[in-house]
């Protein structure tokens, strides 16, 4: 076996023999660096091995040849194997990186230093002496200084003495420590303590670990004493923030875990919570306000480390902390590398390769599937969770969603488009006074929507030959690396090896893409792929999940035809949507907390990556990732609660309220209910056409899943005195009335195609929270309707918008004549939506209502009755503005939508009109999907459905409806010759002068006379509200980054009074 | 007693030390006050293995007695104070050159003259 001390002989040796080397031959020194630096990773990789086969606990060496006790001793066990494995392999990253760099490649001095910090971090991981530390830091920071000194950005001297003054308090600490230490220890040797000492008598009992503690800790850059480090990573090159992050800030931690043991765990483990938990928390904070990329890094570098603590002082699995801290080292250089390369060529649109990788490190960052941090922050939830301790667990997620929104932030900002403002833009109907030009919305709304919109079809990412240099490969290796050690480590954790099948399915488009498969072909693959997939999945389901599990393999199948209209390639575009709908079947699939989880988080990461997709998406997406990931919290943290029993199997979940409280909110917030709606319209919106059809109709879904999954758990749960259910029931019937409202007064056909959406899963959410067999048949009847006849809808519309380029109603019209196909969808699924007879919203609204009545909900019924109708004024709105009324000269020449969209808008429209036929056709099958849980309460005689209220024949009503409307259609078409057509603007206005020419058709401000009536209903006081959420955290963020005033003697003064805080934490605690 | 007036001038000097660390603005000063703070760690540990009327720890002729080998002052401080000053010498001479660099380039000999990073 190789003894430990060879690392640091090959360190120091090579530092001390480059420059002879580089004197004879550059290039070859350069790659005998590069021989060091791999031995450096192969060495621990061989201990890794060994460690985990032999059986062997550690490799231990005494080094002069003594007596262990009388030596300085390095160890190795799993653990540091695994830890130097990394930390060694972000150094060979970052040697690779800038000894071959193109401008400015690190020479001489620089590599010498840079194995000098590998020296001092090796042997920090390795040796067992408390002094022997000191050195191995002081080593490491001075060898830091020194690269510090080599830096472009000549700010870094002011940074840097910063760093020194704070390093070398730290370090005066930390000696002062190894006194007391040493007073009551008698030795410095940690594996010859003596037996039985009591090492928390008297004074010197607090004084030793104090500083010993405060040597280390401030070494790790804790809030609120880290401004030093942050002015120095703004200043400092990429490669060391990379180095600063990942791997200095990583062998500290190893530093740590060797103290720990040594103070009593009543005293260390709380305080190690509190120190965590703060830095957690004020870092994530501070980096949300920063301009500096770097210094936003830094920040969460810090925050990182503030979660590696906070997992060491709850006294959970060590491991847990390794595998946090070694996913953070492999992340965060990976993303100073990205971010570096990113941050010199502005918009990532042409840089495939970097958005990607990018995105990976983000993932990684945030503990989110596939890496391995999902599982570890999964499993120490789940820890927590069984020791109850919430506090512990919000601290944990509050800081996680803190750190998505900065880093989702720049993530969005790098990958939008050049035409993307960043703004939430809807058109908004100035009000009467307002004077003409200058409304900012407006003037906004309508650059960015008309026009153009309708290439949302085409290529946005594509392939340019610079783009791509050797360098990435480093980065792109790394990813590798990290998803393959993710997978292996879920898998360890739970997954299954079928919940790989996103992956692979994600993987083998991707390859379709580099090698420029047309989209086409892609597409065809896609269905080939769902098909199978279908099949194989099927015969495993049961229950709510067949229903569900042909809503989504029908619902995306369909709509894979839809993507046939796209021209060219479309890089990402199937990979990204076969990942979501394969993730959505492992949902379906998953059979405990973890492997749904999992899905769900993958379902969250692929639909957010689709949402980017679109030209004005920035906001969208950025609204919509965030949401989902507090939504995901939510749901992890109730799931953390349930002592690992899985939530389908509701029988036997334990029955506190706190977890479905929990997961009701994640919930909520998944399908959008009233009052944090606000992600959806705009996502839905401003998505691919294509893409926003497969969102509102399938993904809409996801949310309703989970309750029904959930069941009957969730029912029966007082809070506050009133049933949870009912309290949903009213969420739904809210979110339903004000969907519908704001849909009636959009200009924007997509966002009134996405409030709608909105509003009938609100319908859905109440048809639940009935819990009788008929409000789940209603609710489960227009999960599946709805999938059909939002399709059509979205589709025509798509049509629409595709062939006209605007998104605005008021701009088209008349189009009846020249989309006839269209016209025909899109009339059906309004008649569906609407619920008016003979289609099958009106199946759905009858029985919706038969089962508000017959729980006694009046009220609600009259809400969902009036929203019901609001729908109807929308539709109607829609249908008139765009295909009837008067024909745009603009639009003469425009042509039926192309049969790629129109093909999904009639098989869907097939199967609404056998629906409405034979409502037993679906009804039936719902029946045995519920029966396990209500008895049934309706009865069937022939087509006729009947309830205690009442009966309904779906045939009979289709015929009588025929009937009604044939009758009038033919007095119209006798009467139609006397019509007198008026042309297009003929309207005189009395004294007044419009501001333009739109604004005097009459499909613009449709409902005015409603909105004036009306309006106050609609007033955006929840955008408001979140908007001011967001001005508050910002206004804290910058408050809080005031704290570090850039001072060095300020800094100082931050350093001594953390000091005294922690001597209060360990005095209070003693 | 002589331990005992070590550890005052040790944490006097290391008070000091952060007084000046604190309140000068010349960066010169405060790297005096900072290695002030490291001569005062130095005297802490000397002071730790101090024994009144001790025999140093080298083997000689003095060493035989019973006497000497139990009154020996403990060598292992003594040896950590040598490292603790090479590496003190090294950051200190590291601090002034820094120093000099944002001197020249900043045109002030206070700490805070101009701030460039913050927040």
């Amino acid at each position: 076996m190789v003894n430990p001390v060879f690392l640091i002989a090959i360190t120091l040796g090579f530092a001390f023999i480059f420059p002879l080397f580089e004197k004879i031959n550059p290039k070859l020194s350069r790659l005998a660096g590069i021989l060091v630096f791999l031995t450096l990773v192969v060495i621990p990789l061989i201990w890794f091995i060994n460690i985990s086969n032999m059986d062997i606990p550690y490799i231990y060496s005494s080094t002069v040849g003594l007596p262990s006790n009388l030596t300085i001793n390095l160890a190795v066990s799993y653990m540091e194997a695994l830890v130097l494995l990394v930390v060694n392999g972000v150094g060979l990253f970052v040697y690779l990186q800038e000894a071959y760099s193109k401008e400015s490649p690190w020479k001489g001095k620089q590599i010498i230093l840079l194995s000098i910090v590998m020296l001092g971090a090796n042997g920090l991981i390795i040796t067992r002496d408390i002094f022997n530390i000191f050195v191995f830091m002081e080593i490491s920071t001075i060898s830091l200084f020194g690269l510090l000194s080599c830096s472009s950005d000549d700010r870094v001297f002011e940074g840097g003495f910063k760093y020194m003054l704070a390093s070398g308090l730290s370090s005066v600490f930390y000696l002062i420590g190894i006194g007391f230490f040493y007073l009551v220890a008698g030795t410095l040797n940690l594996d010859a303590l003596p037996d039985g000492i009591n090492f928390t008598g008297g004074v010197l009992g607090v004084l030793w670990p104090l500083f010993l503690l405060s040597g280390v800790l401030i070494e790790l850059k804790p809030a609120f004493a880290n401004g030093w480090g942050m002015d120095t990573y703004e200043a400092a090159d990429y490669s060391l923030g990379a180095i600063m992050s990942g791997i200095q800030a990583t062998a500290l931690i190893i530093v740590l875990t060797k103290i720990i043991p040594l103070i009593e765990s009543n005293i260390i483990m709380p305080l190690l919570l509190v120190v965590g938990s703060i830095t957690f928390i004020i870092s994530h904070l501070q980096a949300l306000g920063q301009s500096s990329f770097k210094k936003m890094l830094g920040y969460s570098s810090s925050a990182q480390i503030g979660l590696v603590l906070i997992v060491l002082g709850s006294g959970t699995n060590i491991l847990l902390a390794i595998v946090l801290l070694l996913t953070h080292s492999v992340a965060k250089s990976g993303l100073f590398y990205t971010g570096k390369y990113f941050n010199e060529c502005g918009s990532g649109r042409d840089k495939p390769l970097l958005v990607v990788l990018s995105s990976l490190f983000v993932i990684a960052l945030l503990g989110l599937p596939p890496f391995p941090g999902f599982g570890a922050k999964w499993t120490l939830l789940q820890i927590l969770g069984g020791k109850s301790d919430v506090f512990t667990i919000f601290i944990i997620l509050l800081g996680s969603l803190l750190e998505g929104v900065y880093l989702f932030r720049w993530l969005g900002l790098k990958i939008k488009s050049d035409r993307d403002s960043g703004l939430v833009v809807s058109e908004v109907v100035p009000d009467d006074d307002a004077i003409p030009g200058y409304s900012s919305s407006d003037t906004i709304g309508v650059a960015s929507q008309t026009g153009l919109a309708g290439l949302g079809g085409c290529i946005k990412v594509h392939f340019s030959s610079d783009s791509f240099s050797y360098h990435q490969l480093f980065p792109a290796l790394m990813a590798v690396i990290m998803v393959v050690s993710g997978v292996v480590f879920n898998k360890g954790v739970g997954l299954t090896f079928r919940f790989l099948i996103p992956f692979s399915g994600i993987l083998f488009f991707v390859v379709l893409d580099l090698f420029r498969v047309p989209t086409k072909f892609q597409v065809f693959l896609a269905i080939v792929a769902s098909i199978i997939l279908g099949f194989y999945v099927y015969p495993e389901l049961n229950g709510f999940n067949t229903l569900f599990g042909f809503i989504f393999l029908f619902g995306i199948g369909v709509q894979f035809i839809a993507f046939f209209n796209r021209k060219g390639y479309s890089p990402g575009l199937m990979a990204l949507t076969v990942g979501l709908l394969v993730s959505l079947i492992s949902i379906l699939t998953s059979k405990t907390n973890f492997q749904l989880f999992f899905s769900w988080e993958m379902m969250t990461l692929t639909s957010y990556f689709l949402v980017l997709r679109g030209d004005n998406a920035f906001a969208g997406g950025y609204r919509y990732i965030l949401f989902s990931l507090a939504s995901a919290f939510f749901i992890l943290a109730g799931f953390s609660m349930l002592h690992g029993i899985f939530i389908g199997e509701y029988m036997s979940l334990p029955q506190n309220l706190l977890p479905v409280i929990l997961i009701i909110i994640g919930i909520i917030i998944k399908f959008a209910g009233i009052g944090v709606h606000i992600w959806l319209p705009v996502s839905y919106a401003e998505a691919e056409n294509d893409v926003s059809s497969i969102f509102s109709t399938v993904l809409s879904k996801v949310g309703v899943y989970m309750l029904f999954l959930g069941g009957l758990y969730f029912s029966k749960r007082v809070f506050k005195g009133v049933d949870t259910m009912y309290l949903l029931g009213w969420i739904g019937v809210l979110t339903s009335v004000a969907g519908s409202m704001m849909a009636l007064f959009q200009e924007d056909i997509k966002y009134t195609l996405a409030y709608s959406s909105m509003g009938q899963v609100g319908y859905m959410i109440l048809g639940f929270s009935i819990m009788s067999h008929l409000g789940w048949i209603s609710s489960l009847y227009l999960v599946t309707t709805h999938m059909m006849f939002i399709g059509m809808l979205f589709l025509s519309v798509s049509g629409v918008i595709y062939r006209t380029g605007t998104r605005l109603m008021y701009q088209t019209g008349g189009l009846i004549k020249r989309m006839p196909l269209s016209f025909i969808s899109a009339l059906f699924a309004i008649i569906a939506l609407s619920g008016v007879p003979p289609l099958s919203g009106f199946g759905a609204k009858w029985l919706m209502y038969s089962a508000l009545l017959e729980k006694g909900w009046y009220l609600q019924a009259a809400m969902a009755m009036f929203a019901s109708g609001v729908a109807f004024l929308y539709l109607f709105r829609l249908i008139h503005s765009i295909f009837l009324g008067q024909e745009k000269a603009i639009y003469l020449n425009v042509k039926e939508a192309p049969a790629p969209l129109l093909i999904p808008q009639y098989i869907f429209m097939i199967c609404v009109m056998a629906i409405s036929m034979f409502p037993n056709l679906l009804i039936k099958p719902l029946q045995t999907v519920i029966e396990p849980y209500f008895a049934s309460t309706v009865r069937w005689e022939g087509y006729e459905v009947i309830s205690a209220l009442g009966y309904w024949n779906g045939n009979a009503v289709m015929y009588v409806t025929m009937g009604v409307f044939i009758i009038p259609l033919i007095w119209l078409l006798i009467v139609n010759r006397h019509v007198y057509k008026v042309k297009q603007f003929n309207i005189v206005y009395a004294a007044e002068r419009p501001f333009k020419p739109e604004t005097t058709h009459y499909a613009y401000n449709f409902f005015g006379h409603y909105q004036k009536a009306l309006g106050f209903l609609v007033e955006p006081l929840i955008s408001k509200f979140w908007n001011g959420t967001g001005i508050l955290v910002n206004n804290l963020s910058g408050g809080l980054r005031r704290w570090n005033s850039g001072n060095p003697q300020g800094y100082v003064f931050q350093i001594l009074l953390y000091v005294i805080f922690l001597s209060f934490l360990m005095g209070g605690t003693n | 007693m002589m331990t005992n007036l070590l550890f005052i001038l040790a944490g006097a000097l290391v008070l000091v030390g952060l007084w000046g660390i604190l309140t000068r603005r010349n960066i010169f000063k405060i790297i005096i006050g900072f290695s002030l703070v490291d001569t005062g760690v130095h005297v802490f540990l000397v002071a730790i293995g101090y024994v009144k009327n001790g025999t140093a720890p080298i083997f000689d002729k003095e060493y035989s007695s019973l006497h000497s080998l139990l009154n020996t002052v403990d060598p292992i401080p003594s040896a950590l104070v040598l490292t603790a000053i090479v590496i003190g010498l090294a950051v200190t001479a590291l601090m002034l050159s820094f120093a000099v660099r944002l001197i020249l380039k900043n045109r002030t000999l206070l700490v805070d003259g101009k701030k460039e990073l913050k927040w």
